[in-house]
């Protein structure tokens, strides 16, 4: 679809336009909301929650960026209010300083002998296991990193547009995306055994 | 050999499909650590590629319309009552400034009356008009304030969308 047309569209009043706005991009805003708010009940009103906003705040995109940018930076603002005004906290339980302790955590969690008893064909299997205990891992991150992560991981967005919708230079996206990377890393190799995440 | 294990930065590299440089593809060869920490790492970025499970309803697109159509009918109405009652404190403030500070219940209820003979007898003689807005001038003010009125709300209100399109 021709986005300029659809959202013109919209503008002249066609409100049923919107709808090929909203079966686009439901994935993109779906992907955030899932992601940051963890509360089931209350996913799928915020998703609507973010399309009536964008519907209402139409008129002020005038394609400066791109439609899923947007759209984003919405999802991503429609989050972060809900949870502030449920208090949950914004950074999770992974803080930091675990960062010190780093290199030590990543060092020698698995044998040498266990590693190279790995074959090609054992790692296709343990991918699938060890899916949901990184999905919980993931979970615990600080909102804004689980944003970043599913923005660049997920949605495929670059390190400029993502800045653009947490309103954060590229630079530090790119910072924040290694450190979730790593503290996702330190979480799960903390709790972990090389046994439990690959089997 | 310890001192030379590859950087975080450079495994995620790695896991990403980069090319490690030289001396790290060759650390790598020979270090099943590194290779397991180059493996977690892309076992990580998999995870991370996979996104969450979305669960909406199939017919999410149409629930936002409704909503949202339900929204501006019910913002429509809103303005229509906005309007309305613009228009009848437009016609309280035309009575009193025709009135005066003389005003009475019984001069209202007198020039009603004149209104409903005028309505009932279906005639709506210059004669009438004169009785209820006093003079043609006066008349023609009411007129203009009305449209004027209208023509604001209008713009303030209703073409506001359309406007920046
Ligand atoms: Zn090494």
């Amino acid at each position: 679809m021709d986005e300029r047309v659809v959202v013109e569209q919209v503008l002249k009043g066609d409100v049923s336009a919107y709808k090929l706005i909203v079966d686009g991009y439901q994935n993109l805003v779906g992907h955030m909301v899932f992601r940051m708010v963890s509360n089931r009940s209350d996913r799928e009103d915020l998703c609507q929650e973010v399309f009536v906003k964008a519907y209402e705040n139409l008129r002020t995109f005038k394609f400066q960026c791109k439609l899923s940018t947007w759209l984003s930076k919405i999802a991503y603002n429609t989050c972060l209010n809900f949870l502030q005004k449920k208090k949950v906290p914004l950074y999770g339980e992974i803080q930091e300083h675990s960062l010190e302790n780093d290199e030590k955590d990543l060092d020698g969690q698995f044998s040498e002998s266990y590693w190279s008893s790995f074959s090609a064909v054992d790692l296709e299997a343990m991918k699938k296991e060890s899916g949901s205990i990184v999905q919980n891992a993931i979970e615990a991150l600080p909102p804004d990193y689980k944003a970043i992560v599913t923005l660049y991981h997920v949605d495929e967005l670059s390190y400029e547009e993502i800045g653009e919708v947490l309103s954060i230079p590229a630079g530090t996206v790119k910072s924040h995306l290694f450190r979730a990377r790593r503290l996702l890393k330190i979480k799960l190799l903390e709790n972990y055994t090389a046994e439990e995440l690959w089997s | 050999m310890e001192l030379s294990h590859l950087s975080e930065e450079m495994l995620q590299a790695c896991a990403e499909g980069e090319q490690p440089d030289e001396p790290s593809a060759e650390h790598l060869k020979t270090c099943a650590h590194c290779r397991q920490q180059l493996e977690v790492s892309r076992m990580l970025l998999r995870s991370l590629q996979a996104g969450p499970d979305i669960h909406l309803p199939v017919d999410f697109s149409w629930k936002v319309v409704a909503n949202i159509e339900e929204r501006t009918e019910s913002r429509k109405a809103w303005r229509e009552w906005l309007m309305y009652g613009a228009l009848g404190l437009c016609c309280i403030l035309i009575t009193l400034y025709y009135t005066g500070s003389n005003f009475t219940f019984e001069m209202f209820s007198s020039w009603m009356a004149d209104v409903w003979r005028a309505k009932s007898s279906g005639e709506w003689s210059a004669r009438d008009l004169n009785t209820l807005f006093g003079n043609g001038y006066l008349y023609l003010a009411y007129v203009a304030f009305l449209l004027w009125i209208y023509d604001f709300l209008d713009q303030r209100f209703v073409q506001k969308g359309h406007r920046h399109a």
